[in-house]
């Protein structure tokens, strides 16, 4: 535990570097940084020490010197709309507000390229790009708050990823400040490939904090669309969905986004139904699935790609989903956020218990045997089943990653144990099942110590790697990484809640 | 604690973080600091309601809190009702002890001159004189502090359209009320509801029905705050444009002199956003021929605070200038002409600095008053 006198300490060294009005150290605008968006007890709060807000890279360097010199932690904080507990201070230390390098340095029309500070939200990057017709197509359902910086960080998934990828193929250079205050440019400018060096960039991808401070991007984007189609075609069952997924793509249509719900999931994404209707939406009794998938491009080409779609999908047994306020209510969800004001449906949905899901990476032929394996563990483990959802994150391909949810009472102790429990068996069912525990939220505070399950020895060379460019763990301690199993740590924190 | 009523809503908040309040807050944009957002101020309120933050934070905390426009982005963005629990957590503060001075003086002015601004309560009817109201109208025309003082022009224009369309109205001259808009703003509730207690006997004995008035804070002030402090306050509350823009539908006005100006609408936050009164000056500007209306990105529900509300104005000056430079610059980006707005606390605010873009300031009354025979 830092004491007192050692945060006063470091408290005035960083506000002499860094001036007054970066440094935070008040109980409320701690207060303000000790929560994300995962699943815990209503009455956690994690504080930090200090807050502190660099509005350059140069700053975020000066203060992580100062740090790694005092050895105290550094959480990252952004968005804040993580649900693996990444940017909770779970040891303390310092909060870095990273929002506050949101400038657009360069945006290349000739290239293709956007150079930006990694703290500016997704959502305003793409407004900014609009003027100039232009598009970054990685669209989180969290664009408003999650910054670039985050969708780095936690690699997390897009709605338009079938079509354009996610990180790994938008990112093409980024500068980050080390573990010890280094600034690095990794990367390859603003080539698309490169065969040179080792790849840094990728391990940077997803790293959750624990290697450095992501602060400056620059990524690859595109001309915005002119138009686009959003339509919904129901199945008797998940692997029905699949495979007509897999005939739109094995004939070469080019799809923008294809995710299949089962029936259940899709009452949570039409909220928007729900209040234009006053009724939850008609979902045909054998109807098992719903594969929603818009189509974008010039007017021609999207409509006669959705025509040729639907004609597919009908010969391998779907029915178009007549009702297009159910589409529409969907794609507010996913995409546009058009919904009516004052009734957001993030809170609005979440007045009682709180969404939870697993992001499992499973290989495409084992969707349904961990779709039966999802509904005994849920009930086994006390919760409410919200529903499965498959997104595709690669490019051109059937490429799960699936968010299997629940409602977790946080106000209810056992709920919130019966998550966690669920949470680890989901992550061992993914691997017994050859894939993955995580494919969008990663493993931050609670899949670490389980996570070897999936990575065997590999994650002591994981750590070791973590150790070069951040040899005294003070880059989000715990996350990721057991602290125990990092040797040599001089940091030792307790963890600590208040509230 | 008034905040004990929002705690569900909050813990709604603490569970939820999606964060979509915070990159349309104005006030947000330029600190870039969680605990100046919505969702921030949601964890400091549980912090205080959980006694997790120490009463010596309070003074600090009542600066974090006042600084705010009350422009209701984070509500617009949201389901729960933000506006209310900040609100909540201002007066909280007051009854604490945590008052703004500037506040108060402005307060205490409403207490002993019924306008905020200390100036003598006379002249608030001065615009009026020559002006010829029916006291025996159960409609009041009702003026508010800043229109009287500062735009009484546009007053006198509204009285006039108004009874070119056959509205007969009385007028109470200067023993008209301040509506108590920035005690309920900046936290004080128990002088408030004087306010409005006093209000209500003034209303009730000059045969009031229906209240109408030209300023969107007067508006939602006896529309949508009275009420839930006093039942008994039941009056019909109208803005003039509504009535106006009710008789273009109507069919009863055709506007005939053309108004050649190429403009774009600014959506004050109190009359637009916080009042729905989005499409009618809408319905007014398109019936006015000649008016070419280009619109800004950001209107209606999503429109952009001018930056003055809520008493920030006297507070923060510098905070408050680069929130209106923003708005300033996407209303010269359309290329208009005119910027037509209709909420003298908007104007006041944007006539300070105007001079400096390459746009001119009009009130929406003054077109009209072009427009009509």
């Amino acid at each position: 535990m830092i004491n007192n006198a050692q945060i006063e300490q470091i408290t005035r060294k960083l506000r002499e570097e860094l001036g007054e009005d970066r440094v935070f150290e008040q109980v409320f605008h701690r207060m303000a940084y000790s929560r994300d968006w995962s699943p815990r007890d209503a009455k956690e709060a994690y504080l930090p020490d200090i807050v502190v807000r660099p509005f350059s890279v140069d700053e975020a360097s000066k203060m992580v010197k100062i740090c790694n010199e005092f050895q105290v932690p550094i959480v990252p904080y952004a968005g804040g709309t993580g649900m693996s507990g990444a940017s909770v201070p779970i040891y303390g230390g310092i909060s870095v507000d990273m929002k506050g390098l949101d400038e657009v340095k360069e945006i290349d029309e000739k290239n293709m390229t956007v150079t930006c500070g990694a703290g500016i939200t997704i959502l305003r990057l793409n407004e900014i790009l609009a003027e100039y017709g232009l598009w970054f197509p990685h669209d989180p359902e969290s664009k408003p708050a999650s910054t670039v910086g985050s969708a780095v960080a936690c690699n997390n998934d897009g709605t338009f990823a079938i079509k354009y990828g996610r990180t790994p193929d938008f990112l093409l250079n980024a500068v980050v400040v080390t573990g010890t205050g280094q600034l690095l440019r990794i990367g390859h400018r603003k080539a698309l490939v490169s065969s040179s060096g080792l790849k840094l960039m990728p391990l940077f991808i997803g790293s959750e904090g624990t290697l450095g401070l992501v602060c400056e991007t620059t990524l690859r984007i595109y001309p915005l669309p002119k138009t686009r189609q959003v339509v919904g075609i129901l199945f008797k069952s998940i692997n029905e969905a699949i495979n007509a997924l897999q005939r739109l793509l094995q004939a070469g249509l080019s799809v923008e986004s294809a995710h299949i719900n089962c029936g259940r999931r899709l009452n949570f994404y039409t909220h928007s139904f729900r209040l234009k209707h006053n009724r939850e939406p008609d979902i045909p009794k054998w109807a098992n699935a719903v594969l929603f998938v818009s189509f974008n491009g010039d007017e021609y080409v999207t409509n006669s790609t959705k025509d040729y779609a639907l004609k597919l999908s009908k010969e391998t047994g779907g029915e178009t989903l007549k009702e297009q306020d159910m589409v529409e209510s969907w794609w507010n969800s996913k995409h546009t956020g058009s919904f009516i004001p004052f009734r957001q449906k993030w809170p609005d949905s979440q007045r009682e218990k709180k969404f939870g899901a697993a992001d499992l990476g499973l290989p495409v032929g084992r969707i349904e045997e961990g779709y039966k394996r999802y509904l005994e563990i849920a009930e086994k483990n006390g919760l409410e089943i919200l529903g499965m959802c498959v997104y595709n994150e690669k490019a051109s391909c059937i490429s799960p990653s699936i968010s299997f949810a629940v409602w977790v009472d946080d106000k209810d102790p056992e709920s919130v144990q019966g998550w966690w429990n669920y949470v680890k068996e989901m992550s061992y069912m993914a691997v017994d099942l050859e894939g993955t525990m995580s494919t969008y939220w990663g493993d931050g505070q609670f899949r670490v110590g389980y996570n070897r399950y999936e990575h065997g020895d590999s994650l002591d060379v994981m750590m070791q790697i973590k150790k070069i460019f951040d040899p005294n763990n003070i880059m989000n301690p715990g996350k990721k990484f057991s602290v125990d199993e990092i040797d040599k740590i001089t940091v030792r924190i307790e963890k600590k809640s208040e509230g | 604690m008034e905040l004990e009523k929002y705690k569900d809503a909050i813990y709604t908040c603490n569970r939820t973080r999606c964060g979509f309040c915070r990159e349309e807050c104005p006030v947000f944009k330029e600190k870039k600091l969680e605990s100046y957002a919505c969702r921030g101020k949601m964890l400091i309120a549980r912090g205080m309601l959980e006694g997790i933050i120490p009463e010596s934070e309070y003074e600090e905390i009542a600066e974090i809190v006042n600084t705010c426009s009350v422009c209701g982005s984070c509500a617009a963005n949201c389901a729960l009702d933000n506006d209310e629990i900040l609100e909540a957590l201002r007066a909280d503060l007051v009854k604490k002890g945590y008052a703004d001075r500037n506040h108060l003086i402005g307060i205490n002015s409403i207490i002993d001159k019924e306008n905020p601004f200390q100036l003598d309560r006379e002249d608030k009817s001065d615009w009026a004189e020559d002006i010829e109201f029916n006291e025996q109208s159960p409609i009041l025309f009702y003026a508010g502090c800043t229109d009287s003082l500062f735009y009484s022009e546009r007053l006198a224009k509204a009285v006039k359209t108004l009874k070119k369309l056959g509205i007969e109205m009385n007028y109470l001259g200067s023993d008209e009320p301040c509506c108590g808009e920035l005690m309920h703003t900046t936290g004080h509730w128990n002088k408030f509801k004087t306010q409005i207690e006093k209000t209500e006997k003034i209303f009730r004995e000059a045969g009031v029905k229906t209240i109408v008035t030209h300023c969107p804070g007067c508006l939602r002030t006896f529309r949508d705050k009275y009420p839930k402090f006093y039942e008994k306050f039941d009056f019909e509350v109208l803005h003039v444009i509504q009535i106006i823009a009710r008789k273009i539908e109507s069919g009863e006005i055709q506007f005939k002199k053309p108004v050649n100006m190429k403009i774009t609408y600014h959506d004050p936050c109190h009359l637009g956003r916080l009042a729905g009164i989005i499409d009618e000056p809408r319905i007014i500007l398109n019936a006015i021929p000649g008016i070419e209306l280009v619109e800004m990105d950001h209107i209606g529900y999503q429109s952009h605070c001018c930056g003055a509300g809520g008493g920030l104005i006297a507070l923060d000056y510098d905070l408050v200038a680069n929130i209106t430079d923003k708005r300033l610059k996407e209303a010269e980006g359309t290329g208009a002409d005119y910027l037509v707005t209709i909420c003298p606390t908007c104007e006041f605010n944007f006539d300070k600095v105007i001079r400096n873009y390459n746009i001119k300031l009009l009130d929406l009354i003054d077109i009209i008053d072009m427009a009509i025979d």
